[in-house]
């Protein structure tokens, strides 16, 4: 398949009508960051399949989305089309392949095709917008003859001109080069091999000597059955074969829907994780932001309780300070108190002081006796006198009491308040460092939240948290595949052990009954002609067995070929296809992991470009290579290397990168005539008006024809 | 004397002057029946008895007492609502108010009505000081906001 022309016309930054031809071999369309060539890219993407590569706005992440989301018209249209008035987007390319109608591996010459999208776009009220939706035509002339393909016929001959399973490494941005399949899996390997490589005529082949040979036995069985030469046991083992040939059929159906279903879970797995990177840091800000705003909440709760308490501290406590001056003084009017109790406590008596109570010393006096000493106390005595200073003391004694009481009550409170005044100035500044260090803290966690949500140049934390719960769903969705796969996997290996039993099993009674039609029904047709589909049978088998070897080996070999042209020799692994597809060590044959981008791409690249390089070379189906941005994880030496060496691998290629304006005229003539380039176009930016500003609306692509 | 004198002072009614009314509907929430603060008051006080003790605190503190008062505000407070607040708070107004006595006896020196208008007179002081300070231009606001009562406790020599 050969792209020969592209023109397009009113399509982003291309004004008006713009041509480019293409040859068979390397073709490269050169220009700086913003200069057109992504949708130069986007030109074939659109017209092919109707999708755009853009950035969304909401993920701010690039991915491919219906055209009728994005603005596909250029800004410069806009000042210049009056309201009502309209003006076409179109792309066209014609190009040379296959006719979709002939039968697979004919050698009939290619037809042409002519792809062309166009949708016409109206100044409205609301904008710019489309009258009717992008249509796509396809014409294909065949003979000298145009012929024009029906609407329900666009997506088989697109299938057929791109197959499905190559149109990610046939079309790819550099960008998206980790969204290239992972051949490390087995069932997307196979899916290849399948669809675009020699082998499956021979597993067709296999598959029609395996029907044959069924077919001529049960002749076999049929004959020998009308003739009634077969014994009881001998239809016994035709019975069971033929019950073991049903079985073995059925779980082979079984075995090959659950290696479809596990390939497409693969493939699902492969979709969400991609979806997944763009996302996961929503959920890594969203507990990010909940850290942040629990340290916040509990920093204003902090803030809050230093507020409550700060105040009722003041009330309580603080308003004190500087008091004690004035609490001291209160000392010699308490001092003055204490004399007072200890004059009061200084008289002395006779009589003792631990008598039981008042009325103790009332009954002596009552009664005139001393009931201390038994003896009889006049009134007037001294004794007398004595026993009644004593009645006196009791109440003076209660006096003395009280004073005592509040001389220590308030001679406590005193050396309370002196110990505790001198630290308020002390607690009041520790609070409010305290005070101070929170707020600091919270403003900072407010700022450090701000600086969030400017990140992810979110307005509000609702975004963030759809962003997160989307993420949240595919990390679920992510544990339900991998379930499915392991359970899937369980079944599989046990259909694989049953099939394998089984086979052997089949295997000997078809042992059995060779040996019983061989000895006695010799003289049948039908069973000279077995032996002749047994031949057939064996030889095939080992002619496929022996394809799908040399199918790897050439795959390895071109693979190989291919990565170490790429990384110019020094590459430190082997690409080894089998099991999937891995890199070892050159030396140590050990797997090799952590391979560096440039690496990884150049790994993904060969072997892509192996399936499509062999795809041609053996099997004459030749896919153009439309890259945008191949050598983006690439250095220039790399970049240089791959550029001359990937054009002697492919029938046609188109290259689209900014990795060119980095070599000098010289260098870059050089790599013209080194890598064979067909033709090379430089497209640059252009003001419509060097005067108009720098608007998208002043802006245009143009393209300078290099070569 | 029959009783101890804290507890003689904390059943008397606290007696202000006609100043500190002033200052305490200028500083402090109105106390309402079941409830003293009402939402959209601000003021840095919730209680009269709060700003009684601030008032009598800064006349304590600044020197300024008004003597000879009628004190004619009778029905108030008793003094053990600011016991029961902060036992701190009347302890150090009955000890400054024992500091400023000049007594020569012990039973003047207990009076409890005595000390309860040595306090009050400070706080009516106190409270005219306030009032002073905020005639003085630049400082018409002051003790309007929570911080100006930090200032000045912090702030005291």
């Amino acid at each position: 398949m050969i792209i020969r022309q592209v023109t397009i016309c009113n399509f982003f930054c291309y004004l008006g009508e713009n041509k480019f031809a293409f040859d068979e071999g390397l073709n490269i369309v050169s220009g700086r960051n913003g200069s057109g060539k992504s949708q130069f890219f986007n030109a074939f993407y659109w017209t092919f399949f109707d999708k755009i590569y853009t950035e969304d706005n909401a993920e701010k992440k690039k991915k491919w989305t219906d055209s009728r989301n994005v603005a596909i018209y250029p800004h410069a249209l806009i000042p210049v089309t009056d309201p009502g008035g309209q003006f076409t987007t179109s792309v066209s390319v014609s190009f040379n392949a296959d006719d979709y109608n002939k039968p697979a591996y004919s050698a009939e010459e290619p037809v042409t095709y002519i792809f062309k999208r166009e949708v016409t776009f109206r100044n409205t009220d609301r904008g710019f917008s489309a009258i009717i939706p992008a249509e796509l035509s396809i014409e294909y002339i065949k003979d000298g003859e145009t012929f024009i393909l029906s609407r329900g016929e666009h997506d088989m001959v697109l299938d057929k001109i791109f197959p499905k399973s190559i149109r990610k490494f046939m079309w790819y941005q550099g960008e998206t080069m980790d969204e290239l399949y992972n051949f490390s899996k087995v069932p997307t390997l196979n899916a290849a091999i399948n669809e675009i490589s020699y082998f499956p005529k021979y597993d067709f082949m296999n598959k029609v000597v395996i029907a044959a040979d069924k077919s001529i036995n049960k002749k076999i069985e049929k004959e020998l059955a009308q003739q009634n030469r077969l014994t009881r046991e001998q239809n016994a083992i035709y019975n069971d074969i033929s019950f073991l040939e049903k079985t073995i059929d059925l779980k082979e159906g079984q075995k090959n829907e659950l290696a479809e279903q596990l390939f497409n879970l693969e493939d699902e797995m492969t979709r969400t994780e991609q979806k997944l990177e763009g996302m996961d840091q929503f959920v890594e800000y969203k507990v990010k932001l909940a850290q942040l705003e629990a340290e916040l909440r509990n920093v204003k709760d902090k803030i809050d309780d230093i507020d409550i308490n700060t105040k009722e501290r003041l009330i309580n406590t603080w308003m004190l300070n500087r008091c004690d001056k004035l609490i001291k003084a209160s000392g010699p009017n308490l001092e003055m108190l204490n004399a007072e109790i200890q004059q009061q406590q200084a008289h002395k008596n006779p009589v003792p002081m631990n008598l039981p109570g008042p009325e103790y010393v009332e009954q002596m006096l009552n009664d005139k006796v001393c009931y201390i000493c038994e003896r009889p106390v006049e009134p007037e005595s001294d004794a007398y006198e004595a026993l009644k200073r004593r009645l006196n003391d009791f109440e003076l004694n209660a006096q003395v009491k009280l004073l005592q009481e509040n001389y220590t009550e308030l001679n406590r409170y005193r050396k309370k308040l002196l110990t505790d005044l001198p630290k308020i100035n002390e607690e009041i500044a520790e609070n409010q460092t305290k005070q101070d260090n929170l707020i600091k803290r919270r403003n900072a966690l407010g700022k450090q939240i701000n600086n969030l949500f400017a990140d992810l140049g979110m307005e509000g934390r609702a975004d963030l948290d759809t962003r997160a719960t989307a993420a949240q769903q595919n990390v679920q969705k992510l544990k339900t595949y991998r379930a499915d796969i392991t359970a899937k996997q369980k079944r599989l290996s046990a259909l694989e052990q049953e099939l394998m039993s089984q086979k052997a099993s089949l295997f000997e009674k078809k042992r059995v009954r060779d040996g019983f039609t061989k000895a006695d029904q010799s003289n049948l047709v039908e069973s000279q002609a077995a032996d002749y589909i047994t031949l057939f049978l064996k030889s095939i088998s080992v002619l496929k067995d022996r394809a799908y070897d040399t199918l790897i080996a050439e795959l390895e070999q071109e693979s190989n070929r291919l990565y170490a042209l790429y990384l110019d020799n020094k590459q430190q692994g082997r690409i080894t296809i089998g099991n999937g597809v891995h890199v070892v060590d050159v030396k140590t044959d050990l797997p090799l992991i952590d391979l560096n981008q440039g690496e990884v791409v150049a790994q993904k690249l060969a072997v892509a470009n192996a399936f499509l390089s062999l795809s041609e070379r053996k099997m004459n189906r030749s896919y153009p290579l439309i890259a945008d941005a191949p050598s983006s994880d690439l250095d220039a030496v790399n970049t240089y290397n791959l550029t001359v060496n990937i054009g002697g691998s492919f029938e046609q290629i188109i290259i689209m990168s900014k990795d060119y304006i980095q070599f000098s005229d010289h260098d870059l003539n050089k790599l013209i005539v080194e890598a064979n380039v067909k033709h090379f176009y430089r497209i640059d930016n252009q003001y419509i008006d060097p005067n108009g500003g720098t608007s998208r609306q002043n802006r245009r692509s143009i393209a300078t024809i290099i070569k | 004397m029959k009783e101890k004198l804290i507890a003689d002072i904390n059943k008397k009614k606290v007696w202000y002057g006609n100043e500190l009314l002033k200052v305490r509907d200028l500083f402090s929430r109105k106390e309402e029946k079941g409830f003293n603060i009402t939402r959209a008051d601000d003021k840095f006080f919730s209680n009269y008895w709060q700003v009684y003790a601030w008032a009598a605190i800064i006349g304590f503190i600044n020197g300024k007492r008004v003597t000879g008062d009628p004190l004619p505000n009778k029905t108030s407070f008793e003094f053990q609502v600011i016991s029961n607040a902060s036992e701190n708070i009347a302890n150090a107004l009955v000890l400054m108010a024992i500091g400023k006595m000049k007594v020569i006896s012990v039973d003047k020196l207990l009076d409890s009505r005595d000390i309860l208008t040595i306090i009050s007179e400070y706080a009516e002081g106190g409270a005219k000081h306030v009032l002073e300070l905020r005639e003085t231009p630049g400082y018409d606001a002051k003790f309007n906001f929570a911080g100006d009562y930090f200032e000045e406790i912090f702030e005291r020599a």
